[in-house]
């Protein structure tokens, strides 16, 4: 079957070879993607302002960032797709933060909140409703849940107000689950504290930009901005105040108190410093920055800014709204804000391009590719996967390092990121083996780990933003860049082992594709790839002993994740002298490395379960589900690898029950 | 004899012990969840055997013992394989160059690592802004201490905690002072701080809770005890908590009792009486106020404290720093600003900076930014005393190089086979050279070429041509 491959690849170059199209067409897709501008959607630069530059989580930001880390944490998703009069609409995340920080009366009615479970659903009144198919619904708009209220007296003043009933069943339910341990919450519990979160973030962005409830925010700052002089003239006085004078600070002092509780309901940190005298000298909310306007003089200028660019967007205005959007633009570029400009539009960009969503589909295609070639042996078919692997690993390492410079950090600095970097490294090294090896192995391992990893960083960023400030003690680029990149590239290394031996096993025995030429490079990779991850684990570990006694003064603390990586080295320690004494052959290599899966998983993910694994009554978190269903997988997968020889399809001339030979392990004199 | 020293010298025995230990750093990490770190470190991986109940890994299992062997004998055991292996078997070559290093590497590491955990000290120094300390205190080892007030030096009798817990009658050597134990608790609450716990976990004092306060409660009729109530808790096992003793003593000097007394590091080391101060307000003030008496025209201060560690020389705290990255909660830093003050040498060194990643190194002792206590006000810093702390340095260089120049030799190696086997290169003898990169298993492939065919046996281990694709 192979020699197909070797007489037929020289009679026809790869570029003339139908499978080549396939590649043609993905490296468009890609290619395109860069030059698609963001259109602006009913004549308004969605671009412009969703790339505007704002300070939350600690860090510069475009808006776009903000909407789309808030839907994911609300929503799941980073976009807005539903149906109104049967039509079916999707909008993007900075269109829904401009109808939630803009809009308001349009953002209540927009299915937002995601409610599955039917107790909640039925607590909180939202159950038997059906979508046009039919279907119980899962999402629900911020009007539908607040739809009945209660009369509710203020215990101070004895005023009634109207409150949503369901605002205080959360309230009473978050109180309650607060009280409750992370590991011990149930389904139920977990469902009502998210929505409580997700209501709380909602509430908070409406009021980030905008007070929810003005008319027309521009006249009321242009009332305030006339106000602040007249009220600065007074205050050296208070004594002998005119009429129009005491009407003047009863004003301010209304204002005031609007601007205060503006502040503790936002989120955002728009407003940029302006260096005026008597203000913040820090990013700060809208609230505070309209409070120190009093003492600046004049409405804080991104206040007003924003102001207008929100009037503009409700009155459908879209040429005033683009041309605040760069009115404002050049005001920030004056004040010198010109860095946090640029770095708002590449993020923009960043989340726009999407670059590790499109190397998943590319690592799809790859992998079918891969096992394609398993069946037909076609060589084209195989370079096709391989150019499609190289071009999807270019994607995949354009989005490492947009977030390396980004966050002007390592690539790893997380969960997430390490996801991202492990799937990266797994697929480098596949890379290389497939250009040695030719067979179409190292493609379909590169394009399983690429996608999977990928799949689990998705998962992981869905709890919010993921590139975070990071905590003090983790603050030193230079471990960071050593450490944790070393022993991550030992995970990448520790799961190509493994999943070239799954490779191995599966064909092998299910299959008569396992033949000897490669069976042997498949334990020449496993090998190889073993050592490799020996020597990245090994000095990644102690190079993480070295910063631990650089920053607390403990070489080695025994501590989970610590552990976690000294069983991996162990591990590879004893595959190889196991494989060295002669103690395992090649199927124990094979079934040891793939054991080596368990270790590695049960390193990343597992010692940061430990609690909850041990301590959960009744109740799984969901990452726990997939990690213990991962390592029933590969049990069963070392089960398979355990059936003598003569089951394997792959092994027909596999004598049956193994004629006692001399072992020959006993060590030599 | 001869086959016991093989077995000793085996690669079996090096894959048997790494085998072993792989197991038990998995049980010890599972262990923590319920036994704590520290008690995993001495009870797992600081012991020759072990014999511990199953419910250590898993709450709900039962207290079935186990026997598994410890940390210290893999280890020594490990060393032993690994040495005797070298002196017997191993001959240095270039090819094996790499492996031989990474072994002496790995053996120098064992020793440091054990040399750490017989000599490193550790401790912690509290310091509140403008204040200065000339000791640290231990984290884990408390002792009773009876000091005689000297016009210029006290004299401190120090009697360890594992006396106290004896509950016997101690006798101070040298003095005519005998402390009588009556009451010990390994761990205890000042009684609000019980109040208000058992109102926090379960809304309001159960009869039971009562119960307790009568039974398992201890204050004294001199000294601090007349203010403080101490109630006994569950000991912790808990890495960021630790037990705080107290005992009712009762001193008795010839044989005329100077009265009765509740010691308790609650009411001598500053960070404890700090904490119940926070949390209980003004009525725990000065808890660490020194307890006296007299006795033959001299004064005597007695107290339950953690084990002190002291220096030739003086830290005060100037400023304590905590910054926060704008608009979260999330620390960007903390950092001390000390003054260092030698009392032997009088060398001064003023405004030293201590923070996350960038410790303090002086005398032999390293000092670390480790915590503070809400405020802002008050910084603790690790101290560690590690003799052996350069080991892991080097023997890390050592291993990496090792197997950095293995891992070369062998893609050499690779690369080498696969130009060799351009097409038309039938090379049946990949599985020899195969064993080339396993260190030992090449000198037996070598010498036993006899067993070679039954190796032969095994599915798909000689390629009977190679690959055929065009290596371009």
């Amino acid at each position: 079957m192979k020699k197909e491959d070797a007489k037929s690849a020289p009679s026809k170059p790869f570029y003339k070879t139908p499978a080549a199209i396939v590649v043609g067409i993905f490296f468009l897709w890609l290619l395109g993607g860069l030059f698609r501008p963001a259109k602006p959607i009913d004549g308004f630069e969605i671009k412009e302002f969703g790339s505007l530059p704002v300070l939350l989580n600690g860090r510069i930001q475009p808006l776009q960032s903000v909407g789309r880390n808030s839907l994911l944490m609300i929503r799941g998703k980073s976009s807005l797709r539903f149906e109104e009069n049967d039509e079916k609409r999707k909008i993007g995340a900075t269109q829904w933060l401009m109808e939630v920080v803009f809009r308001q009366e349009i953002a209540d009615d927009l299915p937002l909140f995601l409610v599955h479970h039917p107790e909640v659903k039925s607590e909180l009144g939202l159950d038997g409703m059906k979508d046009s198919k039919g279907k119980e619904r899962k999402y629900f708009s911020y009007n539908e849940l607040t739809k009945e209220t209660t009369e509710q007296a203020d215990p101070h003043t004895g005023q009634t107000s109207k409150e949503p009933r369901n605002f205080i069943t959360l309230r009473e339910q978050a109180a309650r689950i607060g009280e409750i341990e992370d590991q011990l919450r149930t389904p139920l519990d977990k469902q009502f504290w998210a929505l409580h979160t997700s209501l709380g973030m909602y509430l908070s962005l409406k009021a980030s930009l905008r007070p929810p409830d003005s008319p027309d925010f521009v006249q009321e700052l242009n009332t305030y901005n006339e106000t602040i002089p007249a009220a600065m003239a007074m205050s050296q006085n208070l004594s002998n105040l005119t009429p129009q004078q005491q009407q003047d600070l009863r004003l301010l002092s209304m204002f005031f108190n609007r601007y205060q509780n503006l502040d503790r309901l936002a989120h955002i940190l728009a407003m940029p410093p302006t260096g005026a005298e008597g203000t913040s000298e820090e990013w700060s909310k809208i609230g505070k920055a309209l409070m120190e306007s009093m003492r600046a003089g004049e409405v804080h200028p991104a206040a007003l800014a924003y102001a207008k660019m929100g009037e503009a967007f409700r009155a459908g205005n879209s040429a005033t709204f683009n041309q605040e959007i760069e009115n404002y633009r050049s005001w920030l570029s004056g004040k010198g804000y010109v860095e946090e400009q640029k770095k708002g539009r590449t993020e923009f960009f960043f989340n726009t391009y999407e670059p590790f969503y499109k190397s998943m589909v590319v690592y799809v295609v790859a992998l079918l590719l891969g096992v394609f070639y398993w069946l037909n042996f076609n060589p084209s078919v195989r370079q096709a996967g391989f150019w499609l692997l190289a071009l999807a690993l270019v994607v995949h390492s354009a989005g490492l390092i947009f977030r390396m410079v980004l966050e002007d950090r390592p690539p790893v600095t997380n969960l997430y990121s390490s996801a991202v970097f492990v799937g990266w490294g797994a697929v480098g090294l596949c890379l290389i083996l497939e250009r040695i090896f030719k067979d179409g192995i190292g493609t379909v391992v590169a394009s399983m780990v690429g996608f999977s990893t990928l799949i689990i960083a998705h998962h992981l960023s869905l709890s919010g933003d993921t590139m975070q400030m990071m905590q003090a003690v983790l603050d030193t680029n230079f471990w960071l860049a050593t450490h944790v990149v070393v022993i991550t590239i030992g995970y990448s290394a520790m799961f190509v082992a493994g999943f070239l031996a799954i490779v191995y096993i599966l064909r092998g025995f299910f299959t008569t594709g396992l033949d000897k030429d490669t069976a042997m490079a498949l334990k020449r990779m496993v090998y190889g790839i073993l050592c490799f991850a020996t020597l990245f684990s090994f000095v990644g570990t102690i190079l993480g002993g070295i910063w631990a006694d650089q920053s607390w003064g403990r070489f080695w603390g025994w501590d989970p994740k610590e552990n976690g990586a000294l069983l991996i080295v162990l591990w590879c320690a004893i595959v190889l002298h196991a494989r060295w004494g002669g103690m395992i052959k090649e199927r124990g290599l094979m079934g040891m490395a793939v054991f080596g899966n368990i270790v590695t998983a049960f390193s990343w993910f597992g010692v940061n379960m430990l609690g909850v694994g041990l301590h959960s009554y009744g109740f799984m978190d969901k990452a726990m589900f997939w990690l213990i269903a991962f390592i029933v997988s590969q049990v069963a997968i070392i089960g398979v690898c355990a059936l003598p020889p003569h089951l394997w399809k792959s092994f027909p001339d596999a004598k049956k029950p193994d004629a006692p030979l001399p072992e020959p392990n006993a060590p030599a004199a | 004899m001869n086959k016991l020293i093989d077995f000793l010298t085996s690669l079996k025995l090096t894959v048997i012990c790494l085998a072993a230990g792989f197991v038990l750093v998995f049980i010890g990490t599972l262990a923590q969840v319920n036994v704590g770190l520290y008690d995993v470190q001495t009870e797992y991986f600081r012991q020759y055997v072990l014999v511990r109940p199953l419910s250590d890994l898993h709450a709900s299992w039962p207290e079935f013992k186990y026997i598994f062997p410890g940390g210290y004998l893999i280890g020594w055991v490990l060393f032993g394989n690994l040495v005797a292996a070298h002196f017997k078997r191993f001959k240095f070559s270039w090819q094996k160059s790499g492996i031989f290093l990474t072994h002496i590497g790995i053996i120098m590491l064992l020793l440091g690592q054990f040399m750490t955990e017989m000599f490193q000290v550790e401790g912690s120094m509290r310091i509140e802004e403008g204040g200065s300390k000339n000791y640290s205190n231990s984290h884990l080892d408390n002792e009773l201490v009876l000091i005689e007030k000297g016009e210029k030096e006290d004299a401190v009798h120090s009697i360890p905690e594992g006396m106290v817990a004896n509950k016997s009658e101690i006798a101070l050597p040298g003095t005519d002072f005998t402390i009588s134990v009556k009451k010990y608790f390994k761990n205890t609450d000042p009684e609000l701080l019980y109040y208000a716990r058992v109102q926090e976990e379960q809304g309001a004092l159960s009869l039971d809770d009562l119960q307790a306060l009568v039974d398992d409660r201890m204050s004294a009729p001199n000294g601090i005890g007349r203010r403080l109530t101490v109630v006994k808790k569950r000991p912790t096992a808990k890495m960021d908590d630790r037990n705080i003793p107290a005992a009712l003593i009762e001193i008795k000097a010839g044989g005329e009792s100077k009265g009765e007394w509740l010691v308790t590091n609650w009411a001598a080391d500053d960070a404890m009486a700090a904490f119940a101060q926070r949390v209980v307000g003004n009525r725990y003030a000065n808890l660490d106020a020194p307890q006296s008496f007299e006795h033959g025209g001299r004064t005597y201060e007695i107290a339950m404290r953690s084990v002190r560690q002291y220096k030739p020389y003086t830290i005060e705290l100037v400023d304590f720093a905590h910054d926060k990255y704008q608009g979260t909660e999330i620390a960007k830093n903390f950092s001390s600003t000390v003054h260092l003050t030698n009392h032997e040498t009088g060398e001064e060194r003023k405004n030293i900076l201590i923070k996350m990643n960038e410790p303090l190194r002086y005398g032999g002792e390293t000092y670390y930014q480790s915590s503070f206590e809400p405020g802002d006000r008050v910084t603790i810093l690790q101290v560690v005393r590690n003799p052996a702390d350069w080991v892991p340095y080097v023997s890390c260089t050592i291993v990496g190089v090792g197997l950095t120049v293995q891992f070369l030799l062998s893609l050499g190696r690779f690369g080498k086979r696969r130009r060799k086997q351009a097409p038309g290169d039938d090379t049946s003898d990949g599985r020899k050279k195969d064993n080339k990169n396993a260190g030992q298993g090449r000198r037996r492939a070598a010498k036993s070429l006899a067993k070679s065919p039954t190796r032969e046996r095994e599915p798909a281990a000689v390629p009977k041509t190679a690959t055929g694709e065009s290596p371009s």
